[in-house]
């Protein structure tokens, strides 16, 4: 398992975060929710979601990607870029901003395809029907007529892992990958 | 990865047709705008690309390509000089990588509402 994990950098395109019989833990949150994969496929990219028309300078409110949305019991991982000339900031689940910095939310645009040309950084992991969802700015001083997000990576079915396969996994006495599927605004101090 | 990619590569887009229908400095126009957005971030600039027109002037002239408009106007390119009826076509490899940080202005030496020069540019945005 030591060539699969998440997120994984350098080049190459989407791989698999986990095989068949392989142990995840998917992090929805605060619940760890432990599975074992029991099948997988890829997902070429596809277009996953139009935000539409935006005018120029302006932001669309936050739209819900239900066609990344999964089936009860699986996860998907997916990496993504936009191919319109905004700005896009991914919220997972809704209300949950992901790529988030103390002071910014960082956000992805066209330059993301020559800048990380396999998409690395952008990937990020769905669990069930907690889809992700999208807001752009049309940064431009022209308006859009269409704002289209292209996404693909890999689908997961899984089972839920009985109690003594935690407890090893917890004592490092079996492998398991941890899969972040929800964002995550920090520890409270 | 950026070392052996092109790291200051942009967005490639294009400007509105423009008509011009005035000559003189302080006719100068947008030709292309700038993404300047309050809520964006970073900041853009951008690189012309190609510069596409015709000359209907009825006569021969040239085209003044800078930022701002009057006395404010600063020239980012020579003139370029267009010939009457005919279409004009700058290309990349015509073009110095002169990099704008304000919208893009241009006028003609001649021009009216009758007897326009129209152009559009292409341009690369980075940042």
């Amino acid at each position: 398992m030591a060539d699969l994990y998440p997120h994984k950098s350098g080049l190459g395109l989407v791989e698999p975060v986990a095989l068949i019989n392989h142990n995840v833990c998917i992090l929805y949150g605060s619940v760890k929710n432990w599975r074992k994969v029991i099948f997988l496929e890829p997902i070429p990219f596809f277009q996953c979601l139009n935000l539409g028309a935006i005018a120029l300078q302006t932001t669309t409110a936050r739209i819900a990607c239900p066609n990344l949305a999964m089936l009860d019991g699986e996860f998907g991982q997916f990496r993504w870029f936009p191919m319109d000339n905004v700005q896009i900031r991914l919220f997972l689940p809704q209300t949950d901003g992901r790529y988030a910095l103390r002071n910014i939310q960082v956000p992805v645009d066209e330059t993301i395809t020559d800048r990380d040309p396999c998409l690395h950084l952008t990937e990020f992991f769905v669990w069930e029907d907690k889809s992700p969802a999208f807001e752009a700015m049309n940064i431009m001083d022209y308006a859009l007529t269409q704002c289209r997000i292209v996404a693909g990576g890999y689908r997961y079915v899984t089972v839920g892992l009985d109690k003594s396969s935690i407890a090893k996994i917890e004592a490092g006495q079996e492998a398991c990958t941890y899969v972040v599927a929800s964002g995550n605004a920090g520890v409270p101090r | 990865m950026l070392g052996v990619m092109q790291a200051r590569k942009g967005v490639r887009l294009q400007g509105n047709v423009v008509v011009m229908i005035a000559a003189a400095v302080a006719n100068a126009v947008a030709i292309f705008q700038l993404s300047n957005y309050a809520n964006q971030i970073g900041t853009k600039t951008f690189r012309i690309k190609r510069i596409k027109g015709i000359n209907n002037a009825g006569a021969d002239t040239d085209i003044h390509i800078g930022t701002g408009a009057g006395a404010g106007f600063v020239a980012m390119l020579p003139p370029l000089h267009t010939i009457n009826g005919m279409n004009f076509d700058f290309a990349e490899d015509d073009l110095p990588e002169v990099e704008f940080a304000a919208d893009m202005t241009c006028f003609p030496d001649a021009a009216a509402a009758l007897t326009p020069v129209t152009i559009q540019v292409e341009v690369e945005e980075l940042g």
